[in-house]
């Protein structure tokens, strides 16, 4: 490895003559600890398709509790991506890969209110049909769906995490509320369903 | 599977069986080509930062026309200079606005938020928009009056402009306020 510059470059501002001294640095130092700027965005792309991959049902599910239709559900999915690709250089392990996909999905989800379809009905019948099940899976995925819409935006949220049976100390720090709000919330959500479907 | 839901047992089992029912082939093998693309959120505060170009745009390239309309006899020389500066510091107003709703929006993070505070942050901008609205039309409309009467003083071209112009204003103007109510409804109705 050689720091030296050319004699062309000695004829250079000291300014110049450093910054280029100092780049020869930079690329010794990484070229030493054998990490390259093209092999660390391809782990990183490799890492996002394998967190996709793993996550892919999650995503998918929360997409789809929130959507109306099938243009929602592709647009909520892809922002979704966008967001999970743009943390993903930055993510802190603060919390478990896994939770902050599940939380920066359902924040996707949020962080636009979308306006209703005109054609509510026809939109819905449409996005159900996205489902690749059989008939009598898919009309209990349908029957669950138009419970889970008759919640608000947040206890959606907590709903959903409560049904992959998060415990109550990780939705409440998903949710950013304390512990006993969320046992009392998931108890409203609860009778809620109960008393609206009189049979639970 | 028993597909009648009975408990919220039976929800946890169709939620979880769910995971798998869905297209595969939507996955993304390009992750570099998000690079390019926006949030629905992105896009929105595009729109705020659009219309903060365009109302400050209107306001100082209407500002010589209106006064030049004055000199033509379409307004009342007593009246150009304050219809020009009373639309100018409208425009103003407006930029002012969505200058707010651009900045605010931008503070919205789905990286590092909680999903209550997001939810929240979300939902203020949105009430705020609509009440931006509810400001926003009835000064839109006073200018729209005002011009249909300063035109009615001019002769026949003039009138036929302002008229054109009025009637496009307000289909699409109807049209946006048609949006609004139904966006209004669903958002207070919900939550």
């Amino acid at each position: 490895m050689t720091l030296q510059l050319t004699p062309a470059q000695f004829e250079l501002p000291v300014a110049l003559r450093l910054s280029i001294a100092l780049t020869h640095l930079q690329a010794a130092v990484m070229k030493f600890a054998g990490i390259t700027q093209t092999d660390e965005s391809e782990s990183l792309q490799r890492d996002f398709i394998e967190l996709i991959t793993k996550e892919n049902a999650n995503i998918s599910r929360i997409c789809f509790s929130y959507a109306g239709s099938v243009a929602d559900f592709d647009d909520l999915r892809q922002d979704a991506l966008i967001n999970i690709w743009r943390g993903m250089k930055t993510f802190r392990e603060e919390s478990s890969r896994s939770t902050w996909v599940y939380r920066v999905t359902i924040n996707s989800c949020l962080s636009t209110i979308r306006k209703q379809s005109r054609h509510k009905h026809e939109s819905l019948e449409q996005l159900y049909n996205m489902i690749e099940t059989d008939n009598d899976n898919r009309e209990a995925i349908e029957q669950m769906h138009r419970i889970i819409s008759t919640l608000n935006r947040e206890d959606k949220a907590i709903i959903m995490m409560w049904l992959d049976e998060m415990g109550y100390d990780e939705i409440a720090a998903n949710m950013g509320l304390n512990r006993n709000t969320v046992a009392t919330r998931i108890k409203r959500i609860k009778d809620k369903i109960a008393n609206k479907y009189n049979r639970i | 599977m028993n597909t009648e839901i009975n408990n919220l047992e039976d929800i946890k089992k169709i939620w979880r069986e769910m995971g798998t029912a869905f297209h595969t082939e939507s996955y993304c093998t390009t992750p570099e080509a998000l690079n390019n693309k926006r949030t629905t959120l992105d896009r929105l505060r595009r729109r705020y930062m659009s219309f903060i170009i365009f109302s400050i745009s209107a306001g100082i390239i209407e500002f010589p026309i209106i006064l030049h309309l004055g000199s033509l006899g379409f307004l009342p020389d007593n009246l150009k200079w304050p219809v020009a500066i009373s639309f100018m510091i409208m425009m103003l107003i407006e930029a002012c606005i969505d200058f707010w709703f651009w900045k605010g929006t931008g503070r919205i993070c789905p990286l590092t938020m909680t999903v209550s505070d997001l939810s929240s942050m979300a939902l203020y901008y949105k009430k705020c928009h609509i009440k931006s609205i509810m400001v926003c039309t009835p000064m839109a409309l006073g200018w729209i009056i005002f011009f249909i009467y300063a035109a009615s003083l001019a002769n026949f071209f003039p009138i036929f402009g302002i008229i054109t112009g009025a009637a496009v204003g307000l289909f699409f103007g109807i049209r946006a306020l048609k949006r609004f109510m139904a966006e209004y409804k669903s958002l207070y109705s919900n939550n």
